[in-house]
């Protein structure tokens, strides 16, 4: 019998061995590719942004395959453009988004969850270009006949981005409402707070580390989104002036161009990728920063 | 930014097979050919057409647009390039055997709402429309109402070809970007001011052409060269194509291969120049 369990588990040593290798290369690919996508990214665009210079910041011309002229490199609208359409899209979505949370872990009976929950996930589910679809067919249009002008707008990828992030702001402010120990809601109502009171002074404020973080990767979803954006957006490189404005974000110009895009306009592509990289690093960093002062 | 690999791994592998098709496109009856977008519909019918006629060939038609397929050429990553702008002198310089042959002619037609009551526009008003010296439909004799102008993405050839013939080498102003032909006939059809341009070949009930200086964009006067908005389809080689992208080309050049150009609403090359001797803009 001992003879037997010995040997079981000597294999059993050696299967495990193999496993953790195999799980140890998984790991080391996975990070060899972000090492390889930054060292790509940065090859491609950074000798075109020391060749161009702070202009493709600050310039607001972008006319990258103009054949009349050297090619202008201007990034500034659309760069403004992303952070309008990012910070919308968060205005929006983070009150939705919040009390929603609130009702489902504070409010909502059993049921109602049961039912909303899973919706909530499928709308996690739902590809982006479904998402741009539906925007173009229902909102856009309805836009365009509520206020004139196109209808592809700040407006319109305001609403989709919003709808797009809600999952996210969702589960992890739920999850960081729940997380709030039992022990302060029972001592805020046991000091007579009503339920409200106690949701507003009380979970809200415990929980606002890890709704700051949902709301922070909410905003990497949403600075990263493009199909959907390039499809309600309307993709104008100007700095829009009202809301119901065409307006270009950096995903959105880079997927319209890309397939046409050759030599300095394929680097200034990468560059416009690269800046997007360190905007979404800064995004990333910010999220880990407030999730590390959780309290759990 | 986790979605990033899966897409990035895809990339690298549908860019290998494209790749290894491309290379072995002049052998084992395989074609490569990429290209316009514009191009990219005929290119299969007349892929579909080739390949009953010659069994056991496999003609593969890909889109990416002309600089796109004008690189893939150079590369020798295809085998034919499908063009719908002429081949830029920075694309000769860096890949100098490049050689283009004109296939069909298309209109570029300026579409509006069928709803919309201008039915004329001369050279000068689509110009000043599209570079945005007018920017109301009363100034050209339509309604009290804003032209919403919608643009193709930079780089298409169609937007190409509408800033060569039309603004003359202007910037276009103002406007939304578009990415298909499609797109933009579907937004002229729901939005009773917008205008916008595309392929003759594929106006449909949905939308309305418009009369540039009184020719309406027909295949007769495209052929006389009366409408003025229009540009040349190209097939590009890398030298003088051998194998089965010359069977392709003189497929498509011959009879059969313009009839079918034509039946899918492009004009016969042999057609135009008869019809003048004088060569596009585009050129």
């Amino acid at each position: 019998m001992a003879v037997r369990t010995l040997k079981r588990s000597r294999i059993k040593d050696a299967k495990g061995t193999t496993i953790e290798l195999i799980l140890l290369l998984c790991a080391v690919s996975a990070v060899a590719a972000i090492f390889l996508i930054i060292w790509f990214i940065f090859s491609e665009g950074l000798p075109f942004v020391l060749e161009a210079g702070p202009q493709f910041l600050t310039s607001s011309i972008w006319l990258p395959t103009d054949s009349f002229s050297d090619g202008s490199w201007g990034i500034f609208p659309i760069l403004v453009g992303s952070l309008i359409v990012t910070f919308g899209a968060i205005g929006i979505g983070t009150p939705l988004g919040v009390a929603c949370a609130v009702f489902l872990a504070e409010i909502a009976p059993p049921a109602v969850r049961r039912v909303l929950v899973p919706s909530i996930n499928a709308l996690a589910g739902v590809p982006s270009v479904v998402y741009g679809f539906f925007g173009l067919v229902v909102i856009v249009p309805w836009i365009r006949g509520q206020f004139g002008g196109f209808g592809t707008s700040v407006f319109a990828s305001w609403v989709i981005l919003s709808i797009m992030i809600l999952p996210t702001i969702i589960s992890i402010s739920t999850d960081s409402i729940r997380a709030v120990p039992r022990e302060y809601k029972e001592g805020s109502l046991a000091m007579g707070a009503t339920q409200w009171q106690t949701i507003r002074s009380v979970m809200i404020p415990a929980a606002s580390s890890g709704i700051i973080a949902s709301v922070i990767l909410g905003m990497g979803r949403a600075i990263g989104e493009t199909m959907a954006v390039l499809m309600v957006a309307g993709n104008a490189v100007s700095i829009p002036n009202s809301i119901f404005a065409p307006v270009s974000t950096l995903t959105a110009q880079i997927a319209l161009e890309m397939g046409y895009a050759a030599g300095a306009h394929r680097q200034a592509l990468f560059a416009m990728g690269m800046v997007l990289f360190v905007v979404i690093m800064i995004l990333t960093g910010l999220a880990n920063l407030a999730s590390r002062r959780r309290v759990t | 930014m986790k979605r990033l690999f899966p897409i990035l791994l895809v990339a690298v592998l549908v860019a290998a097979a494209v790749f290894e098709a491309g290379c072995a496109s002049n052998s084992a009856g395989k074609l490569q050919v990429a290209g316009s977008t514009s191009v990219q519909p005929h290119a299969e019918v007349l892929a579909r057409a080739f390949q009953q006629n010659n069994s056991g060939t496999r003609v593969y038609v890909q889109g990416g647009g002309s600089s796109a397929g004008i690189q893939a050429v150079g590369e020798g990553t295809a085998a034919i390039g499908m063009s719908s702008r002429a081949v830029k002198a920075s694309e000769i310089a860096t890949y100098p055997t490049l050689k283009p042959v004109a296939i069909a002619v298309d209109g570029i037609a300026m579409i509006v709402n069928p709803k919309n009551p201008v039915n004329n526009l001369t050279m000068n008003q689509t110009r000043d429309i599209f570079t945005g010296n007018i920017t109301n439909w009363n100034q050209v004799g339509g309604s009290d109402a804003t032209i919403n102008v919608i643009n193709r993405e930079q780089g298409s050839g169609t937007r190409d070809g509408v800033q060569t013939i039309v603004l003359k080498g202007g910037n276009f102003a103002g406007g939304i970007v578009l990415s298909s032909t499609g797109a933009i006939r579907t937004a002229v059809s729901q939005d009773v001011n917008a205008i916008g341009y595309i392929s003759s070949a594929e106006v449909d009930s949905s939308v309305k052409a418009v009369n540039i200086d009184g020719a309406a964009p027909t295949y007769d006067n495209i052929a006389n060269r009366s409408y003025k908005i229009q540009r040349d389809f190209f097939f590009v080689t890398k030298g003088d194509p051998s194998g089965l992208a010359s069977q392709f080309i003189n497929f498509t050049l011959g009879a059969g291969g313009q009839a079918l150009l034509k039946a899918d609403g492009l004009v016969s090359i042999s057609d135009a120049q008869n019809a003048s001797m004088t060569t596009s803009a585009t050129k």
